[in-house]
């Protein structure tokens, strides 16, 4: 089976489940084979848990959800070192984070210390305890999902933190004859759990590796750039993308090349994705509007930015 | 290997092989010559990440106040070793090269530094000219240019990709071996390029800075005193003295030669001398060919004479050498001193090899002195050539015993030199500390001996019978090299003979030596000859190539332009007098201008030759145009369907990705959907995804972009 009916496989598989939403699954796709992390900004009940279990079942991985409360502490999410009687030495408990797929539910409202454990983790890929570093599984991906709504008894993450995120997505409310579906579905049974495994985790590293190799062509890093820098120009920014925000978008073109069956990357990559991989990069201007209108916002500023930078011929 | 990478490697190799080549010459104190290898070990061993050695790093992290103090203290030691230690501007200045390369290495920060390398190692490389001129320079020059070849492409790349970026920004681009063949080539037409420009600039002369380091070649045997037993010593030396050609002669020369250089009239018992020493100097003509004897003798040379060509190495004599005997001899020197004994000498020694062209007749016994019983002597040969040292009453015993009933002088000294020949052993294999009575032994104790004491004991035995006789040092000429047509002639070769006066003849050679056998040509030898004939051809075409030189070629070139101008002067007159005008025009150009339009034309070629491999890989051109053909050709392909497509009214507005506005045709114009698209599918494959480009697709392309021109409404 080559890369190509490998990723669709994934794909339909997911789109099984999450019904109505394949630019939600492609997205979860890019950010897996980029190796990045997802933020999901959505309300509760539209499928952000499934998406994520689904995910993790299609690849056959290990998968663990923490509920982010405010009385989280960062050893519940890393892990601890407890003193083993018998062997009279310490023993370190691996915490919930060691699992292939994290799914980190609701993570505003926790306090920044433990937000930011859980991000140093992301960055990383290892975690210290007590001055011993633990390496995390391979592959290793958080999904992340915040309330916009919620105002009270919240954390929002600082854009310096959001930076993290490979990209952040929504998932909106399915339409109505897709909402019918899934109610049409047997409520018996999780519907994740119906999902057989169709990637191997060797696969899924293989694939991570083939995203190296797409190319992208001198024209189009060029162009790359000239949208990031835009976005440090434009006079509704107040703080603009930075390297690595170049960086995460250079690498998820190329995923995102590779999720749509080609060895190479074309302008519509970047444009697709450059909403969804910057928006939350940037601070807008102080202005009125609620946090939800502030991302709706910053992705149409990055929108109208995208669409007027030239695209190289 | 990353492209910064590659560039910090290529950059330390280009000092490296610079370095070396100075290392090369022996002129650099070995201290010197250590601390700058260590450097560079060090440093590439740095950047190619083998050793992530501490101190290294430190030694590089070292702030650049204390590299500047470095080189201040580097300077002053300039200063200190310019007065008092080498008193010499060259190695003083090359010290401080030295010097200056090992701070420069650990010290490479800004894109000045590496400048600065750079011209360091260009520095080390002249530098390296002018302390020698061995055939490994050449070795070291072609080394250089690839790495500077290199190294200058990645510099510009380099900088390109930095003022791209606006600031610092490491080039991540994989070094491919295309890159690589690419420079490869530029490096392999530059350095033709740099051979054309060698052989066509006019030489003005000798390198500012050339003085010349080479060692002289102790040589024994041509001082104004000659001991017994000299030439015994130099006779297992293989040093190479000089190479000999004969420009008029195909193969070895048949007839026995020797390379005549000092000859002696005076013996003291043990060592050999001249009476007086009082030299002639020889008289010039206007073409720099100073006549030996008078200037009839000379033409008659100038017919039937054996012309050599002898490249002689830096020796510490003043004699010049040619064979028995010299009537003429030319080269790029002002004075020719001859002393009383027919020996030729410059007025001062020269520190480099040097080439100079002889003729000389070969003796000739005439007929008369051959049968002539009773012969009277001139006063003056009598007064030097029949002086005897105080030798015992058995040498003349000996003389007249071996004489015996010989009644010329001729067959008396044949049967002295007969005698001497087959009752005595050659060996080399005699004690150096000289007796009181070397002739003595020799005849009657011993019965052993080499060259100079079969010489001596013939001299002195001819003296005794009262025939005039003196003793003549030089040179055997040595081993054919039939790979480059000339007798390599080594300090083994020495030899001592005889020569014997005769009224009629004048002085005839005689050699009692017995011939030794030589040894079987193995492969090892042949081997030697070979690189010995290419050092030749290096010292004579690059080394020793001047203005002469480019005279005589340009004027072979003219004369191949003039043969091939009558050819086709006379077909043209045969074809037609019609166009005797326009020939004559052709001639004149051709003759004023012939050489320097084949040189032109030749450098012209060579140049476009290299802009299309430059453009064709475009490997190497990826700075200047990123784009390859085939990616123009599409994009070109792109904007004409554009330009139709607006002309039909829909236009493209700059930020939409063609995607897009294939889905905005589809959607706009549904009809145009079908040319649009597979068009911009050819385009994107194409333009980003650097898919071939073949004819068929570009045929279909013109069909679709017809049809899409005829699909108007």
């Amino acid at each position: 089976m080559n890369s190509t009916s490998k990723i669709q496989a994934l794909r339909s598989n997911i789109e099984r489940v999450i019904k109505g939403k394949p630019s939600v699954v492609e997205m979860t796709v890019v950010a897996l084979f980029a190796r990045g992390h997802l933020l999901i900004e959505d309300v509760p009940g539209v499928g952000k848990t499934t998406l994520a279990h689904s995910l993790a079942r299609s690849l056959g991985c290990s998968f663990r959800r923490i509920q982010f409360t405010s009385d989280l502490l960062p050893s519940d999410i890393l892990g601890v070192s407890v003193f083993h009687q018998q062997s009279q030495a310490f023993e370190f408990k691996p915490g919930p984070i060691f699992a292939h797929i994290v799914l980190a539910d609701e993570i505003n409202r926790t306090t920044p210390k433990t937000q930011s454990s859980l991000l140093e983790a992301m960055n990383d890929a290892q975690v210290s305890v007590d001055s011993r570093t633990y390496p995390l599984p391979h592959p290793f991906m958080v999904i992340a999902t915040q309330n916009p709504w919620e105002h009270h008894g919240t954390f929002p993450l600082p854009e310096s933190q959001l930076d993290r995120f490979l990209m952040r997505v929504r998932i909106g409310y399915p339409d109505l004859a897709d909402e019918k579906k899934v109610l049409d579905r047997p409520q018996t049974l999780h519907p994740a759990d119906e999902l057989d495994p169709v990637l191997t985790l060797q696969e899924v590293l293989d694939l991570q590796d083939r995203v190296e190799k797409v190319r992208l062509d001198d024209s189009l890093m060029e162009y790359l750039l000239a949208i990031v820098s835009e976005t440090r120009r434009s006079a509704l920014i107040a703080l603009g993308v930075s390297t690595r925000g170049a960086m995460a978008l250079h690498k998820a073109a190329k995923a995102l090349a590779l999720v749509r069956d080609r060895d190479y990357c074309l302008p519509d990559d970047i444009k697709d994705l450059a909403p969804m991989v910057l928006a939350h990069r940037v601070t807008l201007h102080a202005g009125p509007g609620t946090r939800r209108h502030r991302s709706e916002e910053a992705e149409q500023v990055i929108r109208d930015i995208v669409e007027s930078v030239p695209v190289p011929l | 290997m990353t492209l910064e990478r590659a560039f910090h490697f290529c950059s330390l190799l280009l000092a490296a092989v610079a370095f070396t080549g100075l290392v090369l010459t022996g002129e650099i104190p070995s201290g010197l010559a250590v601390l700058g290898l260590a450097a560079l070990a060090v440093t590439i061993a740095r950047t190619i990440g083998w050793g992530g050695d501490r101190l290294v790093d430190r030694l590089v992290g070292l702030p650049t106040s204390v590299w500047t103090a470095l080189l201040v203290a580097a300077f002053v030691s300039f200063g200190i070793d310019l007065l008092l230690i080498s008193r010499d501007i060259l190695p003083a200045a090359v010290h401080f090269l030295i010097l200056l390369m090992v701070v420069k290495l650990f010290h490479l920060r800004h894109r000045k530094d590496f400048l600065q390398l750079y011209a360091i190692s260009l520095s080390e490389l002249l530098a390296t000219a002018a302390l020698t001129v061995d055939l490994w320079y050449a070795g070291v020059f072609v080394a250089y240019v690839f790495a500077a070849i290199w190294t200058l492409i990645l510099y510009h790349l380099r900088n390109e990709s930095e003022e791209a970026h606006k600031g610092p920004s490491p080039i991540a681009r994989p070094v491919t071996r295309q890159f690589f063949w690419t420079t490869n080539g530029i490096a392999v037409g530059s350095f033709c390029l740099t051979l054309v420009i060698f052989f066509l600039i006019p030489r003005i002369g000798t390198g500012f800075f050339q003085k010349n380091r080479t060692e002289l070649i102790r040589t024994s045997g041509f001082s104004e005193k000659v001991d017994l037993g000299v030439i015994g010593a130099v006779k297992l030396d293989p040093t190479v003295v000089m190479r000999i050609e004969f420009p008029d002669v195909r193969g070895p020369v048949q007839n026995a030669l020797y390379f005549r250089g000092a000859a002696y009239d005076t013996y003291d018992g043990r060592s050999w001398g001249n009476r007086s020493a009082t030299r002639r100097t020889l008289e010039r003509t206007p073409d720099g060919v100073f006549l030996v004897s008078t200037p009839q003798a000379a033409a008659a040379a100038e017919s039937g004479g054996l012309r050599q060509e002898i490249l002689i190495e830096a020796l510490d004599t003043t004699v010049l050498f040619g064979a028995s005997f010299v009537e003429s001899i030319k080269g790029g020197f002002q004075i020719v001193q001859v002393d009383g004994v027919g020996g030729l000498y410059l007025p001062f020694p020269t520190s480099a090899r040097f080439q100079y062209s002889v003729r000389s007749v070969p003796d000739r016994l005439r007929e008369p002195d051959r049968t002539t019983e009773s012969v009277s002597y001139p006063d003056l040969i009598r007064q030097r050539f029949l002086q005897l040292p105080d030798v015992g009453s058995r040498v003349g015993a000996l003389a007249r015993e071996v004489a015996g009933d010989a009644r010329t002088p001729y067959e008396r000294a044949r049967a002295v030199e007969r005698h001497l020949q087959q009752k005595y052993q050659y060996s080399l294999d005699v004690s150096t500390a000289v007796s009181a009575s070397p002739v003595e032994d020799f005849l009657f104790t011993r019965k052993t001996g080499y060259c100079e004491h079969y010489a001596t004991a013939m001299v002195v035995m001819l003296r005794t019978l009262g025939i005039p006789a003196r003793l003549v040092t030089g040179f055997l000429p040595g081993v054919w090299n039939d790979f480059g047509n000339y007798y390599s002639v080594r300090q083994q070769d020495a030899h001592a003979w005889v020569e014997v006066y005769f009224p009629g003849s004048g002085w005839v050679t005689f050699d009692p030596t017995p011939s030794v056998p030589s040894a079987a040509p193995s492969l090892f030898s042949r081997v030697g000859k070979v690189v010995d004939s290419i050092r030749l051809k290096w010292d004579r075409y690059v080394v020793q190539y001047s203005f002469r030189d480019q005279m005589a070629a340009a004027k072979s070139l003219r004369e191949g332009g003039e043969k091939v101008r009558t050819e086709v002067s006379g077909l043209l007159s045969a074809l037609t007098r019609g166009l005797a005008s326009a020939k004559a025009w052709l001639a004149g150009s051709a003759r004023a201008y012939g050489w320097i339009l084949v040189g032109g034309l030749a450098a012209g070629a060579l140049v476009v030759g290299l802009v299309l491999v430059w453009r064709g890989r475009g490997g190497g051109a990826r700075q200047a145009d990123p784009r390859t053909a085939r990616q123009v050709a599409a994009i070109q392909l792109y904007e004409r369907m554009l330009r139709i497509l607006e002309a039909q009214g829909l236009l493209k507005s700059p930020g939409a990705t063609p995607l897009e506005f294939a889905r905005q045709v589809a959607r706009e114009r549904g009809e145009a959907a079908r040319y649009v698209e597979p068009l911009t599918g050819l385009y994107c494959r194409v333009r980003f995804g650097q898919a071939p480009f073949s004819s068929d697709d570009d045929r279909q392309a013109r069909e679709l972009l017809a049809g899409l021109q005829a699909a108007r409404r």
